[in-house]
């Protein structure tokens, strides 16, 4: 996580594309609530279309962002199964928020492609994504 | 990033590589020293190199770092050549500020702050997931909402017919298109209409500490020592999601018109395309469900004060003194070059701050210019401030909106950790209730600069005219 004044940044790194997106969406819900109580046991499906990697992990996150919002859905663990340049599919598990277990812990309003960036390194993948809260 | 000093409080930027106009930033010479150390002046660079934009990329001295746009961002756009961003509205469309007066003095209402902020914070839904039992909306009365704004509030019941002449465009964008709003923008609003949000939106009790200029002042209802109610609200969730889908649809129309974007978040489309009707469209049904929000939390200021005061609503008064908005995409006429032409304004953390005389301008107020309001942070201030020429002639009729953060969240969390802010604050004499666990911490008042700083800015440089200092006794927080 790295500071803006009016937002919140998350910067990613990993071995490979499929754990850098994974790991972005660990991070995202993270800020979103508490992860000790969530248990993996129901699916959502998420695909994503976008003209670059950048942009599929902006619509990617924002997927996740989507479900908390519209169905309360506090996501635990990520796996994507099909990534290109510029479609993604992948699978979230978790359960729908419990007012009497889970903890929110922060609004966020939106996954913005201010200096998104998605590179390759020599390493692996890193990632960049402000959020709007 | 070389800024040329014009005046004390106005600094231009030269055009430079792909700038088409320069770009203009009021502000003192401390701020811009501050400004420096950030991005929001190159954000200020970028948004002069969009099609069509017109005079200056202009920037308020609570500008700080956004994404795309630098927040207290104005620019203007030719209809034929220029275009729509909705980065340059921002994600919460029709984020704005409502102010009501009351008939009560501080004096009267003292003892009871603590029953009245309570019972406020109970009948104004706050933060993350909450929602009144009794309102429940199907998509069809989300639309209904989406096309007439206010007025729907209004006559379901929420507030009185005459609040309407005192909100900026009548509390109605001309131009909603429910169609051109996705389901999922719809079903987030459907739970969220009559909800403040979390993050800065406020609802706050105060008391008029102080009058700058006493003709506008009577013009505007405002006397010393008198309890006003601010507002801080805008769309909620539909606002978020309209935003988030059209970003998607202008990334892909920036492609099929060819413009260049320094940064993804500037994405747009010529103003006469019809990726930019249909995001015009939208924006307008969100801006209008803003508007309806806070007219509907109107009225539940009002059942507040009428049962914790046992007051009718004759002695309490609480009319709407001005709603402004402050993120928002409008079709305006203003003078370019001597010529009155229509311009797409966009205001991103910026407030309209009409001169006197403006048709736009409510009657009652014509004659001193258009109400302009201002919060500050929770434990200091806010200001009243009216309309100028020099906004017309220079702005196109645009001022500040706020104080802007001087320190991150993460930041003001870290240095508000372990500290009681709820009892610091009521040691200064203000109630504060919030429903998030970090929403606090993350408010705290030194997370903010002085707004007075930014009012002696846009007042000294001519930009909006001070009419009243309010102070805080009583805070709800998301």
């Amino acid at each position: 996580m790295f500071p803006h004044t009016a937002d919140v940044g998350l910067e990613i790194r990993a071995p490979d594309q499929e754990t850098l997106f994974e790991t972005a969406g660990e991070a995202l819900c993270a800020l979103l609530a508490e992860p000790g109580g969530i248990a993996a046991r129901e699916e959502r499906r998420i695909e994503a279309t976008g003209g670059d990697r950048e942009e599929l992990m902006v619509r990617w996150l924002s997927e996740i962002l989507y479900l908390h919002e519209a169905e309360g859905f506090l996501a635990r663990r990520f796996r994507v199964t099909t990534i290109a340049s510029d479609r993604l599919e992948g699978i979230v598990a978790g359960e729908p928020y419990d007012p009497g277990r889970h903890v929110i812990l922060a609004q966020i309003k939106a996954v913005t492609y201010h200096q998104i960036r998605v590179a390759r390194e020599q390493d692996g993948w890193s990632a960049r994504v402000i959020l709007d809260v | 990033m070389d800024l040329i000093r014009e005046s004390e409080y106005r600094w231009e930027m030269k055009p430079s590589g792909a700038m088409r106009v320069p770009g203009r930033i009021y502000a003192s010479a401390e701020m811009i020293d501050a400004l420096r150390e950030d991005e929001s002046l190159k954000q200020v660079a970028n948004v002069a190199t969009l099609p069509g934009i017109v005079g200056a990329s202009i920037a308020m001295p609570d500008m700080h770092w956004g994404y795309g746009f630098p927040i207290g961002g104005v620019a203007a756009f030719d209809p034929d050549e220029g275009v729509v961003s909705p980065g340059g509205v921002g994600y919460d469309i029709n984020c704005g500020v409502r102010l009501l007066r009351s008939e009560a003095t501080a004096a009267q209402v003292r003892d009871r702050m603590k029953d009245l902020v309570v019972s406020l914070f109970r009948n104004i839904p706050s933060g993350v997931g909450s929602a009144r039992r009794d309102v429940r909306l199907n998509a069809s009365q989300v639309r209904k909402v989406l096309e007439q704004g206010a007025a729907w509030a209004v006559s379901n019941g929420y507030g009185r017919g005459e609040d309407l002449d005192r909100i900026e465009a009548g509390g109605c964008i001309p131009g909603p298109d429910p169609d051109c709003v996705s389901a999922r923008a719809i079903e987030r609003g459907r739970t969220q209409l009559g909800t403040l949000g979390s993050g800065n939106h406020f609802g706050e009790i105060q008391r008029v500490a102080e009058i700058f200029d006493d003709e506008a002042a009577a013009a505007l209802g405002l006397f010393p020592d008198q309890i006003t109610v601010t507002l801080h609200s805008g769309s909620r969730g539909l606002g978020y999601q309209v935003c988030d889908d059209y970003l998607q649809v202008m990334l892909e129309a920036a492609r099929t018109y060819g413009i260049h974007l320094p940064d993804k978040q500037l994405c747009c489309a010529p103003i006469k395309s019809k990726e930019a009707k249909r995001y015009l469209g939208a924006m307008a049904a969100a801006a209008n469900f803003a508007f309806a929000n806070r007219q509907m939390m109107t009225h539940w200021v009002r059942v507040t004060f009428e049962e914790v005061l046992g007051m009718g609503p004759a002695d309490l008064g609480l009319d709407v003194v001005y709603d402004v908005c402050h993120n928002i995409a409008k079709f305006e006429r203003h003078r370019v070059g001597g010529v009155e032409k229509t311009l797409c304004v966009h205001r991103k953390g910026a407030t309209r701050a009409f001169a006197p005389g403006h048709p736009e301008v409510p009657a009652a107020y014509r004659a001193v210019g258009q109400p302009v309001l201002i919060p500050g942070d929770m434990g200091r201030y806010s200001y009243v401030l009216v309309g100028t020429e020099g906004a017309q002639r220079e702005t196109w009729g645009s001022t500040c909106h706020g104080a802007g953060r001087r320190m991150s969240r993460a930041a003001a969390s870290k240095s508000a950790r372990g500290r009681p802010i709820v009892r610091e604050l009521e040691d200064r004499g203000i109630i504060v209730r919030s429903e998030g666990r970090n929403t606090l911490a993350e408010e705290i008042p030194e997370a903010y600069k002085d707004v007075a700083e930014v009012v002696d800015v846009v007042h000294g440089a001519g930009i909006a005219k001070k009419v009243a200092k309010l102070v805080p006794m009583g805070v709800i927080k998301g």
